[in-house]
């Protein structure tokens, strides 16, 4: 049997100092999600240790409302000609809720969160800190910020920075025109590319796979000294400087060579069009 | 390795006219006589052979005349750093180096190389196969684009630069078609990251095609180029869920 349950909350949403009003606070199952739709503007999404939905802020104009369907809370402006309204909110959710916000012209901050994080974005920046679920990002325009991520990143920003710090599990990592630094990661999946723009990458190597790729712009990878891996480098036009021994042992063209740091083990391939790939001996905690 | 093979220079002379067929009977007996002891030759002479084969795909196009100049230009960079270094930079040549040394002048379709230049052209073999396809690859052969003339006895060094598969490149249009449809929906704003955002991609595109018109058959321009096409491919997805969420 299917249950269909259509809950339709009207939020007059309270200035942010003030107490939230009963109606901003709605009872969570375990299993829901909230998804942030037809929004502009600023939204702060924070977990509490309740189960329970709280929503504060203000609104240009009219009220923010907040929508289940089944397992599906939405938190939107309903507009019959789809306008979007520019908000400026914060969330309180339990941390075990997944998230899933669709914005077009949204700064996003996320902060403590356990479940799925989906953020899907055209214009403005995205920031998440101390996740434990899966996080996805992407954006057409603005910088993404991810601190303290453990469930693994996907982030995507075709014109604005792309930073990770102290992030593990799988990662993978676009840019259009943007910077890339990934710094004091823990993964044994990484792919990071950029068309123009610069990766940084500081973290231990494991066993997986890691992949550079940049067109225009430099690689600088920082592994610890005591790494062990098959590493494959590539370029059109650029050097390559290392901190590490290089005994070329495999050719695929006059600018694709291999080498083995220690007694090899994880697969990493630096490949840069134009521009220089730095290897690196990482610093204790660097 | 290096060090071996050139002691050995005595047999490895005669290479060149043992797969040619012109060695006196009892020259060839010595040499056979040697091979079959000396592993190290046989690895040159697999290598020489492997070079006649691949330059025989060829047929009558000539190799320039100053073939080692444009090798030793390739192998500068192995060479240096085939020890066991520490903190080195390694400059490594553009395509556009390896092309300027090879074109300078043509000689004799005649494939003689020495010792030295055998050993030089095993590593060239392995170690640059981007420039080993530029020597006798398949794409010298297919003069296609707008380049002059060729003068007799001229090699002209043109080739076809892939571009995305069909499949791929239906997807290209296809959404490019809608993007390009959607500009009375997007506000001004948006369009105009979608469009800033697309002449990145372009650019990469045009910058690898550049490239791998130079320098056709490297296997990394070609990945290179294959992995923009797709980065375009998921651009234009994502631009297009844009568009439908703003219709």
């Amino acid at each position: 049997m299917i249950l269909f349950e259509t809950l339709l909350v009207a939020i007059a949403v309270m200035p942010g100092p003030a107490a939230p009003a009963a109606d901003t606070l709605l009872d969570l199952r375990r299993g829901d999600r909230i998804v942030i739709e037809s929004l502009d503007g600023e939204v702060s999404i924070v977990a509490w240790n309740r189960d329970q939905l709280e929503v504060r802020g203000e609104a240009s104009d009219q009220e923010v409302l907040v929508r289940r369907v089944g397992s599906r809370v939405a938190v939107m402006h309903d507009d019959q000609k789809g306008r979007r309204r520019h908000v400026e909110i914060t969330l309180r959710v339990p941390s075990w809720v997944d998230v899933e916000v669709d914005g077009r012209s949204l700064d996003v901050r996320i902060d403590g969160v356990g479940g799925r994080i989906e953020v899907g974005n055209v214009r403005g920046d995205v920031w998440v800190q101390n996740a434990a679920g899966a996080v996805a990002v992407r954006t057409m325009s603005g910088t993404i910020d991810v601190v303290g991520a453990t469930g693994g990143v996907s982030a995507s920003s075709q014109s604005g920075d792309v930073t990770l710090r102290n992030v593990s599990g799988p990662l993978s990592v676009e840019s259009g025109s943007g910077d890339i630094g990934i710094v004091n990661a823990r993964s044994e999946s990484v792919r990071v590319e950029t068309l123009n723009g610069d990766i940084e990458f500081s973290g231990p190597i494991g066993t997986g796979d890691y992949g550079f790729f940049v067109h225009d712009g430099d690689a600088m990878i920082a592994i610890p000294a005591d790494t062990n891996a098959r590493i494959s480098v590539s370029t059109f036009d650029g050097e390559f400087h290392s901190d590490f021994p290089v005994l070329i042992e495999r050719f695929r063209g006059g600018r694709e060579f291999g080498f083995t740091v220690g007694t090899g083990g994880a697969r990493v391939q630096i490949q840069v069009f134009d521009g220089e790939i730095r290897l690196l001996r990482r610093r204790e905690g660097g | 390795m290096s060090r071996k093979l050139l002691e050995h220079h005595e047999w490895t002379d005669q290479l060149s006219d043992y797969l040619a067929g012109e060695l006196t009977d009892g020259s060839l007996q010595k040499l056979q006589a040697h091979l079959d002891g000396c592993g190290s030759c046989r690895r040159v002479l697999e290598g020489l052979h492997d070079v006649v084969s691949r330059s025989g795909a060829l047929g009558n196009i000539e190799p320039p005349r100053d073939l080692w100049g444009g090798i030793a230009a390739v192998i500068q960079a192995p060479v240096t750093v085939a020890t066991e270094v520490g903190a080195k930079v390694i400059a490594l040549p553009t395509a556009g180096r390896l092309e300027g040394a090879s074109r300078s002048a043509l000689g004799p379709s005649r494939f003689t190389l020495t010792a030295r230049q055998l050993v030089a052209a095993s590593l060239v073999l392995i170690a640059a196969s981007a420039t080993a396809t530029w020597l006798v690859g398949p794409g010298l052969g297919v003069p296609v684009t707008g380049s002059a003339a060729s003068a007799p006895g001229f090699v002209t060094m043109v080739s076809e630069v892939p571009g995305p598969s069909a499949g791929l490149a239906a997807d290209l249009a296809a959404l490019e078609a809608s993007l390009a449809a959607a500009e009375g929906v997007l506000d001004p704003n948006t369009l105009r990251i979608l469009e800033r955002n697309l002449g990145v991609i372009e650019q990469a595109i045009q910058d690898s095609r550049s490239a791998l018109a130079q320098d056709p058959g490297n296997e990394f321009l070609t990945d290179h180029l294959e992995r923009v096409y797709q980065r375009k491919l998921t651009y234009l997805r994502d631009a297009a869920r844009v568009v439908e969420s703003a219709g």
